[in-house]
């Protein structure tokens, strides 16, 4: 299999190419040192010696002084040297393009603030995900090249990486970062050391409230974390968890928060505010709404102890909409569990706020009917079953075997209809017909 | 859908002002697939591929492009030069125009993956000096190289940018960067590509559509037909695990939990039915008067031709 994808096509020769690199550095020093050197270089009869491409790298520094519309198609004939000289040997072909990704890293402005013609911080992101694209796809080398993306980034001020942060999405969005390194044979340990870094990129990035990709990849990446790394020491968990924790618990738009069942278990451990958040949890995905406030009340004053309220009041409303025998909730029957008085305007306007903030979450899917004071449930996007560890049982699977009789018996009726308006459509449309002949 | 390109900020070679999109999003539209498969089947002797340009629209800071269409160009591969028949390419151009005033020129395509001096040199026809503005480069690869026949069609896209000093001195080398792209059809198109689907896997590779009914109506009939054996086997799947025969997998549980709510039940039946015979009703009294106005065209014509 060939390194490198055929993305460069060159209309010329490889000296030629060489020599066409030569004359760009020569440009910069102002002299033709580099030419006169390089040429002695290629006139060896054997192979390419080892300081050829030593004086090709070391060159790279010079770069930064070409303009921006320059950089990126000068590195992409660097890296076409490299790729052609040394396509029959991997291990010399990634030694050398390593060392041109750290001099990448070295040369890459450290602010987002540019001058005009001069080298942007994109130049390096272009060039860098242009190389990722050139190398096949199950290279080592496509890791490094991450790696050295993340490096940029984190090089930025956090006001800056705020800026900027959004060009990095799309490595996080789905978790293609997954993808490129699973193709690449990266190890486990590696993945998740990645994901981590990445995770916590975005996270110090987006300070005031995540955004569900930062903070799924946050989530899942210290879920991996703490439950694959073996290395990792009692107190470097608890860390992981506590923060875990205290980033989901007050998050407002985190209403699921089952998936962190499985550290109910931790008791006892030295860190008190992870002691705290523990019996929060316990008590949000398994008490009621009454007994989860009276804990709330006990518990030390917090401002974001009121999103953690309203969590909840979501959360008996998802439930309250799971186990209706009718998919139509009336504004009493919600009311009723959430402790609100229905004869209360104030409440009931509380009412219909929560659910508008419901749909807006994307928890639910339905339609408010403020005249008859009801609402229709046509989806549940978030499952809670109201045990601490989330999981179904007996009575769940009834539910869903109910369902899906009604779910049967409603779309034989449809196909009724569909079918007897297909037996009326094509009769009128015969006599239709027959009309048009008699004209 | 899956991809191993990775596509963070386009080339700097490509105009960007401070404001706009640092990325390029290319969809293609089922139209111009089609013409591309078979613009594959005419190969001249002599060529190694078939090319043509792809028409659609891109917006203004050029970080959408809408490939809609293509038609097949001329041209002729020898030695290392290639002949692109212009006129061809312009009189089709000009065709395409006449009906759709908007459309332009979005890129080209070919039907092979390889990349080589040939792509360079068309590539820089359709670039005609001007590496500001994207030009994607569509690849069709629908022949198995082990076996050399026909096989899943599989098209990547690219846009050029500049190696080295190539810019400067108008040479022939091109560098063609990934980029990711979407496909996009919508239902009406799916109907047809399900009819198509139902068609390859007969003897004779066709499909007689039933004549005198709705196609449409057929198939919203087989959809809820095939919802209805879906719902089948799922409750067969939860009957066992009710009765303790096997242990239920609570993703496909919390799964059903939370899509059994939108049953048809919601709406009401009798709602459902007036508005599904109030919309045939509509259906065809368009239908009626579209079949009236032709016949007093015809009529028309007919009575023209008397007098």
């Amino acid at each position: 299999m060939s390194l490198v994808n055929d993305c460069i096509v060159i209309d010329a020769d490889f000296e030629g190419s060489v020599k066409e690199y030569a004359s760009i550095v020569d440009q910069i020093n102002r002299n033709k040192k580099f030419s006169q050197k390089i040429s002695t270089l290629l006139k060896n009869d054997n192979a390419l010696p080892k300081s050829f491409y030593n004086e090709l790298i070391e060159s790279g520094l010079l770069l930064k002084d070409l303009s921006d519309r320059q950089f990126e198609p000068t590195l992409n004939l660097l890296f076409y040297i490299f790729s052609e000289s040394l396509k029959d040997s991997e291990e010399v072909f990634n030694y050398f393009l390593k060392k041109l990704l750290d001099i990448l890293v070295q040369v890459c402005p450290q602010t987002n603030l540019i001058k005009s013609n001069g080298l942007k911080f994109t130049n390096i992101l272009s060039t860098l995900t242009n190389f990722f694209n050139f190398i096949n796809k199950s290279s080592t080398l496509r890791f490094e090249i991450l790696k050295k993306i993340l490096q940029i980034f984190e090089k930025f001020n956090q006001k800056e990486k705020h800026e900027i942060l959004y060009l990095i999405v799309p490595l996080a969005d789905s978790n293609a970062y997954l993808n490129y390194l699973n193709d690449s044979k990266t190890s486990i340990d590696d993945i998740l050391k990645f994901s981590y870094q990445l995770s916590k990129l975005l996270y110090s990035a987006s300070s005031s409230s995540f955004n569900s990709i930062s903070f799924n990849l946050l989530k899942d990446s210290l879920l991996k974390n703490i439950i694959y790394i073996n290395s990792n020491s009692d107190n470097e968990i608890n860390q992981h968890i506590d923060f875990l924790l205290e980033v989901s618990l007050f998050d407002e738009n985190q209403i699921d928060l089952s998936y962190l069942g499985k550290f109910t278990y931790i008791t006892n451990h030295s860190v008190k505010r992870l002691n705290q958040n523990i019996a929060l949890l316990n008590s949000y995905n398994a008490d009621s709404l009454n007994d989860f406030k009276t804990l709330l009340s006990k518990s030390p004053k917090n401002t974001n102890n009121d999103i953690l309220l309203y969590k909840k009041q979501l959360l008996t409303l998802i439930q309250l909409a799971l186990y209706s025998p009718s998919k139509t909730l009336s504004f009493k029957q919600i009311s009723n569990s959430l402790n609100l008085n229905f004869a209360n305007t104030d409440d009931l306007i509380k009412i219909q706020l929560i659910l508008i903030d419901s749909i807006k979450k994307n928890l639910l899917f339905g339609k408010i009917d403020q005249l008859n004071e009801s609402f229709t449930v046509y989806k549940i996007n978030c499952i809670s079953t109201g045990n601490p560890s989330n999981n179904l049982d007996k009575k769940d699977w009834i539910h869903i075997l109910h369902s899906l009789n009604n779910w049967k018996s409603s779309i034989r009726e449809v196909k009724e209809i569909v079918e007897t308006s297909q037996l009326k459509k094509s009769n009128l449309t015969s006599n239709n017909s027959k009309q048009s002949v008699a004209i | 859908m899956k991809s191993d390109i990775l596509h963070l900020v386009k080339p700097s070679s490509l105009a960007s002002t401070a404001l706009s999109p640092l990325t390029v999003n290319v969809v293609i539209q089922p139209t111009a697939l089609f013409s591309i498969f078979e613009a594959s089947l005419r190969i001249q002797e002599g060529n190694s591929r078939v090319i043509g340009t792809l028409l659609g629209s891109r917006s203004d800071d050029n970080s959408n492009i809408d490939i809609r269409d293509a038609y097949i160009v001329q041209h002729n591969e020898q030695g290392d030069n290639v002949t692109v028949n212009e006129y061809n390419h312009k009189t089709f151009l000009n065709i395409y125009k006449k009906t759709s005033p908007k459309i332009m020129i979005v890129g080209w395509f070919s039907t092979i993956s390889s990349l080589d001096i040939y792509s360079s040199l068309i590539n820089n026809f359709y670039l005609d000096g001007n590496y500001s503005i994207p030009i994607v480069h569509l690849t069709l690869d629908s022949i198995d190289p082990s076996s050399n026949l026909p096989s899943v069609p599989k098209f990547d896209t690219y846009i050029s940018t500049m190696v080295g000093k190539s810019a400067v001195n108008d040479q022939n080398s091109t560098v063609f960067v990934p980029i990711p792209h979407t496909l996009n059809y919508s239902s009406q198109e799916k109907n047809l590509l399900s009819w198509v689907s139902k068609a390859k896997d007969q003897s004779n590779s066709s499909v007689l559509l039933p004549s005198g009914q709705s196609t449409e109506l057929i198939n919203l009939s087989n959809d809820l037909k095939d919802v209805d054996d879906l719902i089948d086997k799922v409750s067969n799947y939860v009957s066992q695990v009710v009765n303790g025969e096997i242990e239920g997998d609570d993703e496909v549980g919390k799964y059903l939990l939370s899509n059994i709510p939108a049953s048809p039940n919601n709406l009401g039946i009798s709602k459902i039915e007036h508005l599904f015979n109030s919309h045939i009703q509509d259906t065809l009294m368009l239908e009626y008067l579209a079949s009236s106005i032709k016949t007093q065209i015809e009529l028309s014509a007919k009575l023209t031709t008397v007098v």
